[in-house]
């Protein structure tokens, strides 16, 4: 028994790897088709300064799309997981990813917040409500009804189209140079408690409302119940007297 | 320190396609949880897009914004999730085709 387990195993991690790699294949294939429509201006702007591409941006240009594919990819599992659990798992993997891209556009501060927060906090309530509602319904089925389904797939089509031409058209061919510190705790923290002040201060009085929202809305039902169960005893007990 | 161009507008693609792909998950799927992940990955694609923007200007401010969107999208999740649990102890039904208490049903 335990043979034919590792085998199926084996099959599943096969399988995934085989997922991946085409995956990553049309993802690259992706991130280069603007790069050819462009005639890769940004890289000739490059070249006309320096005559070469130095390494460093060679070697985060491959490390960001890496990071990239793989954030895309584990984001296209979690829509089409059946079990919710994989998907939250996958939309965790693409949480992760995520950050590494963050960490090549130097912000390094929201990297972490994005592994502490996101993959951290808001996953794991995910987990919790998946477990405390511990489903015995019926598979639900995937998707929903066709023409639904249509119009989804023609709004997401637009928006890449339109936002892979435009971007074509307008991106940026040059960057400002930026200080060492840039996207640092240190900078962002003093920005936030400078001139950002008071929407940080605002967003405390958010979470506060979310959480007693959050109570309030989740303990109503248990007290109807309560409510409920009490005046069924309160008629009992006139029933007996 | 210098930066590549080619990495914000690679980021900004990919903003887009994450976009793209919680807009899909939102309109296609059925289970309730699965459509509100899908929201949470379009926050994280605006999110993407402001740092790519704050990196593209030279300017933190977007990043503070990111930070703050952050706090609204864990403040979203305590909420959507509560509705999800009240709903579920009513309805006993994670399927948002069922979710119709406030539709006139005559």
């Amino acid at each position: 028994v335990p043979s034919s387990i590792d085998r199926s195993e084996q099959r599943m991690w096969l399988k995934a790897g085989l997922l991946g790699l085409l995956g990553l294949a049309f993802f690259s294939l992706l991130f280069h088709v603007p790069d050819v429509l462009a005639q890769n201006r940004n890289m000739r702007v490059v070249l006309a300064q320096g005559g070469e591409l130095p390494t460093w941006i060679i070697a985060s240009r491959i490390g960001f799309r890496f990071m990239a594919s793989l954030t895309a990819i584990f984001a296209i599992a979690m829509i089409s997981r059946r079990e919710v659990v994989t998907a939250v798992v996958c939309l965790v993997g693409s949480f992760f990813c995520l950050a590494g891209c963050y960490v090549f556009l130097t912000a390094h501060f929201l990297a972490a917040l994005q592994i502490l927060v996101y993959a951290g906090a808001i996953m794991v309530l995910f987990l919790f409500v998946i477990m405390l509602l511990n489903r015995g319904e019926p598979d639900l089925g995937l998707t929903r009804r066709l023409g639904t389904r249509i119009v989804g797939a023609t709004a997401a089509l637009v928006i890449v189209y339109r936002m892979a031409t435009l971007l074509v058209q307008h991106a940026p061919t040059g960057l400002p140079p930026v200080g060492r510190d840039f996207g640092t705790v240190a900078a962002v923290g003093k920005l936030l408690f400078d001139e950002f002040v008071v929407p940080f201060e605002v967003t405390s009085i958010l979470l506060l409302v979310a959480v007693v929202g959050a109570v309030v809305v989740a303990h109503r039902t248990r007290r109807r119940e309560q409510e409920i169960r009490h005046q069924a005893s309160k008629q009992t007990a006139h029933a007996h007297h | 320190m210098p930066g590549d161009p080619v990495l914000v507008r690679d980021a900004l693609l990919l903003g887009a396609v994450l976009f793209a792909v919680g807009l899909f998950g939102v309109i296609w799927r059925r289970n309730v949880l699965i459509v509100l992940m899908s929201v949470e990955l379009m926050m994280n694609a605006a999110n993407l897009t402001l740092i790519a923007y704050s990196r593209a200007l030279g300017d933190l401010r977007g990043h503070v914004v990111a930070f703050l969107s952050i706090a609204v999208a864990a403040a979203e999740a305590a909420i959507g999730l509560a509705i999800v649990v009240s709903v579920y102890r009513n309805r006993a039904t994670t399927n948002l085709d069922e979710f119709n208490l406030l539709k006139d049903t005559d």
